[in-house]
């Protein structure tokens, strides 16, 4: 056993992890002067390491490189020769393959562009319609007689949504969605700002957009315009988009509104 | 970008790689432990290297990119767990030989001459053949081919602590297998280990390694042929 020596080695069980390092050229800095110095003023880890040091040469020594069998080297030679000149890292990865398949790619893209485009057209229509301020079919503050102008005209009982009291009933267009019948109704606050409700079967055209929320438990797509913003959402069978010149919190701060006050029946209308 | 980079050639990979077919040729007759996997071993590995070859980087270490190749090739091919588990069990069972060993060694004896002095090729090449899968690339890479623990880490795919126990353990086993050689020969007859084996035997171990009762042929014969072959029973 060492005795206590100046960099604080006072144990050979502290050294005899070094002497490995040592002997395979690892230890350096600090750690090899210490190891160094610890070696100096003890015997029993100077016979260890100098044992390891000879115990590595000698299986070095005793276990030379194989010379490889020239035979071997000639099929080795052979086999290589076989392959393909350069293999590129990804066979699959060659022009003739890439183009087909970036050709294909952008085909996939314009198909996936145009259902997505076709999904959202009935959110479109409800948009273009409410900018283009087209003249409405019927008029009138009061919901009931506006709603009651559809009866035959659509293929369905339209319920107009309720909206909270200040905004007020302006009137309805019969319009069509794809080839279907539907309801156009407009609603009108106080400072004249519009809020309209495309009511349609949603068989004609499904209503999709990449951004759909949960409110009140039900699920309604967004999708915004300049300037206007369009939610729809499905109700007893019927599809309904409503669009207002408002941001997604004000929209849907009034479907809040409508869902909360349902719609009288039908029968009640009349 | 990948796809504009030059493509190495055939003459790239045959200036960079092939010449260290005997490091690995060498290496792979340690791992595999006969001549003929040794050349299968290669010949895939150097295959393999020549597929991936533009996934090298110029200018950076190749051998020990091939030898990368190599380990995975083996391991995923060559390697026997069943036999690793069993002579890993065996060797801790073993081990108080070699303390015995090192007493002699750092008592002054001159053990260490005897037994470094009158080992064979032979000997050497049976105990590393001895060493588990793991403990003996640790070894072959360290002390055979002058990897640094960083360049066995990637070889290995494993932290550099433990590059440094696979090799400490692998160490280890080697030597144990050359004490016990050296015993069984006559090599070495001290005290310490005729009173170890005395130990053991009473204790109703078998241990061919006993200085005093071992005979070489016999036990030779026992090594080639397996346990059941003996010839004393």
């Amino acid at each position: 056993m060492a005795k206590a020596d100046r960099v604080g080695i006072a144990d050979c069980a502290d050294v005899e992890a070094f002497t490995q390092s040592y002997v395979d050229g690892e230890l350096s800095g600090r750690d090899r002067e210490r190891y160094e110095r610890h070696l100096r003023d003890c015997e029993r880890c100077t016979a260890a390491q100098r044992f390891a040091s000879r115990m590595k040469a000698a299986v070095r020594g005793h276990l030379p490189r194989r010379q490889v069998p020239a035979s071997f080297e000639q099929r080795l030679r052979v086999a290589i020769g076989a392959q393909p000149e350069a293999p590129p890292r990804w066979p699959w990865l060659t022009w003739p393959r890439v183009v087909p398949a970036l050709a294909a790619m952008g085909v996939m893209v314009a198909i996936v562009g145009t259902v997505h485009n076709r999904r959202s057209i009935v959110m479109e229509q409800a948009r273009r319609t409410y900018q283009a301020e087209l003249p409405l079919d019927v008029t009138g503050p009061d919901c009931a007689m506006v709603t009651s102008w559809f009866r035959g005209r659509v293929d369905f009982p339209v319920h107009a949504p309720r909206l909270p009291a200040q905004i007020t009933c302006k009137g309805g267009r019969l319009v069509n969605v794809e080839d279907r019948p539907a309801a156009y109704l407009v609603y009108q606050d106080q400072r004249g700002h519009r809020v309209s409700v495309l009511v349609f079967d949603p068989e004609a055209a499904p209503i999709e957009a990449p951004h759909h929320r949960l409110v009140d438990g039900r699920e309604v797509f967004y999708r915004g315009g300049p300037g206007v913003m369009t939610a729809g959402y499905r109700d007893q069978g019927l599809g309904y988009v409503m669009t207002a010149d408002v941001d997604e919190d004000a929209l849907t701060g009034l479907l809040q509104a409508s869902f909360r006050q349902p719609a009288p029946p039908a029968n009640e209308l009349h | 970008m990948a796809l504009f980079k030059r493509r190495p050639s055939r003459a790239d990979f045959e200036r960079e790689a092939l010449p260290h077919t005997q490091a690995l040729y060498s290496a792979a007759v340690r791992l595999t432990r006969n001549e003929r996997d040794a050349e299968d071993l290669v010949q895939d590995s150097l295959l393999r290297a020549y597929r991936f070859f533009d996934s090298f980087e110029p200018g950076t270490n190749c051998k020990a990119w091939l030898f990368r190749i190599m380990t995975n090739v083996f391991c995923n091919r060559y390697r026997e767990r069943e036999r690793e588990q069993e002579i890993l069990t065996e060797a801790k069972s073993s081990d108080a030989n070699l303390e015995q060993f090192f007493a002699g060694v750092e008592g002054g004896r001159n053990v260490e001459g005897a037994l470094l002095g009158r080992l064979v090729s032979e000997d050497v090449e049976r105990a590393l053949a001895d060493v588990p899968d793991d403990f003996r690339i640790a070894v072959i890479l360290a002390d055979l081919e002058d990897f640094s623990y960083k360049e066995i880490a990637e070889i290995m795919e494993c932290p550099a602590g433990t590059v440094m126990s696979r090799l400490y353990r692998g160490r280890k086993i080697l030597q144990r297998s050359l004490f016990n050689y050296a015993v069984e020969q006559g090599v070495i007859t001290p005290d310490w280990a005729n009173a170890e084996a005395g130990a053991e035997a009473k204790q109703g171990k078998a241990n061919p390694a006993s200085a005093d009762t071992v005979d070489l042929d016999s036990y030779r014969r026992k090594r080639a042929g397996g346990a059941g072959t003996d010839g004393q029973g």
